[in-house]
C-alpha cells in the first residue's frame, strides 16, 4: 500500500474518533445546521488565510469562533427562528467564501480540494496536528461528558445540580469549531456535518445509552470511512462523496430492512 | 427560615410577570402555589431556583441550602438514547441511589427507556432526580401533570411521605385552583401578585365542600378557598 493511502486511512481513522461522539452531540442538541455554519464559515477562512498568508487552519478556527461565539451568544433572539438564521448565515458565508478563493486564488489551488477535501494529500504534519487535535477534543468530552449529556436532556436541571451550562456550552461550540478547523482539509466543507452525524444516526438504531451510542458511531464511522476510502481509491473519486454516499446507502438500507421485519 | 423572597418584581420584554412577591418558607414547610395558567407560577420557581434573576427585590436562602428541583416536564430529543437508570446515574448526588428507587417504587422501571414512560411514570422518575441530592427544599412544578387522578392521589401521598423521611421543606406549583396537598401549611394563590395566601384547613368545613366533594380522600387532596382581600377591575391593569 503506498504512503498516501496509508496516511489517508489514519487520517480517517482519527477523524472517525471524534466524529463519533461530537456527531451524537450535535444530534441530541440540533446542531446539524450549525455545523453546516461553521464549516461552510471555514471555505471563508481559508480563503483569508491565502489572502494574508497565514496557515488555513489558523484562519478557519479564527472564523469558527467568532462564528460559535456570535451564534452561541445569540441563541434567544425571538424575532427569527434560529434555523431560519443559521440558513442565511451558511450559504451568506459559503457564497462570501467563494467570493474571496475567487478574488484571492492562486495557482495551485483546487476548488475541488476545498469544497469535497483532498484526504490523499494528508502528510504527516496533518496527521501529527490532527493527532494533538483529536487529543485535546476527546478529554474535553471525556471530562464534561456528563455535564454535556445533562445540558442535552435538561439545561434547568443541570444549573440546579450545579453545572455551569453556560461555560460547557460554548466550551463545546469552541471543540466542534476546532475539530471542524482540523479535518476541512481532509474532508471538505461541503459534507463535513453529513460526516459527523451519519455514523451516530446508524448507531442510535441499535443503542439503549448516550454511552453506547457514542462508541458505537466510533465504529461505525471508521468502517463506513474504510469502505469509502476503497471505493475512492478504486473509482478515483474524492473520499467524502465516497464516505457519504456509503453512510447513507448503510441508513436506507437498515430502514428497508426495518420495514420488512415490521411487516412480517 | 430556610428561603425568602422581598419585594420580587420580575419583568420581560415590557411585561410585568411578577410583582411586589414576598414570601419565607421554613424548614420543612410544605407550600403550595396556585394560580391561573400565565400566572407567573413557574417563573417565580425559576426565580427560587436561581434560574433567573429578578429585576427587583430580594433574595435570602441559606447558604448550605441544597435543592431539588421537579420540573413541569421533560423532553429528551428521541434521538437521545436513554434508559432510566442511565438517566438517574447522570445525577451529581448517587449515595442514597437505592434507597430513593425502592422509596419511589421505580425499581422495575430502570432498565426501560425514558422515552415509553407513562406520565406518571415519568413524574415518579423526576422525583426520584430530585429527590437524589437529598434536598432541604423539594421544588415541585406542576406534578401532576399528565397523571391521571389515582396516579395524582399516590403522588401526593408519595410526596407527603418522602418529605416525612427526608424531613425536607417542599415548594409545590398547581395549577388547579380546587385542590391542593392537604397537608399544605400555606397556600399562596399567585396571579402576578400575591392575592391571597392561607391555611387549607381554614376551608375543610365550610358546608359546600362535603357537598362538592364527596368521593375524593380528604386525607389527600382538599379544597381550598380563596380570601380576596382586593377586588379586581375588569380591566387588566391593577387599580392601587
Amino acid at each position: 500500500m503506498s504512503t498516501f493511502l496509508v496516511n489517508a486511512f489514519a487520517a480517517s481513522s482519527l477523524f472517525s474518533f471524534a466524529a463519533g461522539p461530537l456527531g451524537a452531540m450535535i444530534i441530541w442538541r440540533r446542531l446539524a445546521f450549525f455545523g453546516d455554519t461553521l464549516s461552510h464559515g471555514a471555505l471563508l477562512g481559508m480563503s483569508l488565510s491565502l489572502a494574508f498568508n497565514f496557515h488555513p487552519i489558523m484562519g478557519i478556527f479564527f472564523i469558527s469562533v467568532i462564528l460559535a461565539i456570535f451564534l452561541g451568544y445569540s441563541s434567544n433572539s425571538p424575532a427569527l427562528a434560529s434555523e431560519t438564521r443559521l440558513a442565511i448565515l451558511s450559504p451568506g458565508l459559503l457564497s462570501l467564501g467563494m467570493i474571496c478563493f475567487s478574488l484571492f486564488k492562486r495557482v495551485r489551488f483546487n476548488l475541488e480540494g476545498y469544497l469535497f477535501g483532498d484526504i490523499l494529500a494528508v502528510n504527516i504534519q496533518d496527521l501529527v496536528s490532527l493527532l494533538l487535535g483529536e487529543i485535546v477534543v476527546l478529554s474535553f468530552l471525556i471530562k464534561q461528558w456528563k455535564a454535556l449529556i445533562n445540558i442535552c436532556i435538561s439545561e434547568d436541571l443541570a444549573m440546579v445540580e450545579g453545572y455551569n451550562v453556560a461555560r460547557v456550552r460554548i466550551m463545546f461550540l469552541f471543540i466542534l469549531a476546532l475539530f471542524i478547523a482540523l479535518t476541512v482539509k481532509i474532508m471538505g466543507v461541503l459534507l463535513m456535518t453529513a460526516l459527523l452525524i451519519l455514523p451516530a444516526v446508524l448507531a442510535r438504531n441499535f443503542s439503549k445509552t448516550p454511552e453506547r451510542m457514542a462508541l458505537l458511531a466510533i465504529g461505525v464511522g471508521i468502517i463506513i470511512t474504510i469502505i469509502g476510502l476503497c471505493i475512492s481509491n478504486s473509482y478515483d473519486i474524492s473520499a467524502a462523496p465516497a464516505i457519504v454516499t456509503t453512510g447513507v446507502t448503510l441508513i436506507i438500507l437498515l430502514e428497508v430492512l426495518k420495514c420488512f421485519r415490521k411487516a412480517i | 427560615m430556610i428561603l425568602s423572597l422581598d419585594k420580587v418584581f420580575y419583568q420581560k420584554n415590557n411585561k410585568i410577570i411578577l410583582e411586589d412577591v414576598s414570601l419565607t418558607i421554613s424548614s420543612q414547610e410544605l407550600v403550595t402555589i396556585i394560580g391561573p395558567n400565565g400566572a407567573g407560577k413557574t417563573t417565580l420557581l425559576k426565580i427560587v431556583l436561581g434560574l433567573i434573576t429578578p429585576t427587583g427585590g430580594n433574595i435570602v436562602k441559606s447558604t448550605s441550602l441544597k435543592v431539588g428541583y421537579m420540573p413541569q416536564k421533560l423532553h429528551v430529543d428521541p434521538s437521545l438514547p436513554i434508559t432510566v437508570k442511565r438517566f438517574l446515574e447522570l445525577s451529581r448526588y448517587q449515595d442514597t441511589f437505592h434507597q430513593i428507587v425502592s422509596a419511589v417504587n421505580i425499581n422495575h422501571l430502570l432498565e426501560n427507556s425514558i422515552h415509553i414512560l407513562s406520565g406518571g411514570e415519568l413524574q415518579r422518575i423526576l422525583l426520584a432526580r430530585a429527590l437524589l441530592s437529598k434536598p432541604d427544599l423539594l421544588v415541585l412544578d406542576e406534578p401532576l401533570q399528565g397523571v391521571d387522578i389515582n396516579g395524582q392521589m399516590s403522588l401526593y401521598k408519595l410526596i407527603s411521605e418522602v418529605r416525612q423521611i427526608l424531613g425536607c421543606a417542599v415548594l409545590l406549583v398547581s395549577h388547579d385552583l380546587h385542590f391542593v396537598h392537604a397537608a399544605s401549611d400555606k397556600v399562596i394563590c399567585l396571579n402576578h401578585h400575591i392575592c391571597c395566601a392561607g391555611k387549607p384547613e381554614e376551608v375543610q368545613n365550610h358546608p359546600n365542600y362535603q357537598l362538592l366533594f364527596t368521593g375524593y380522600r380528604p386525607d389527600v387532596l382538599a379544597p381550598y378557598a380563596h380570601h380576596h382581600d382586593h377586588h379586581h377591575d375588569v380591566n387588566p391593569k391593577r387599580e392601587k
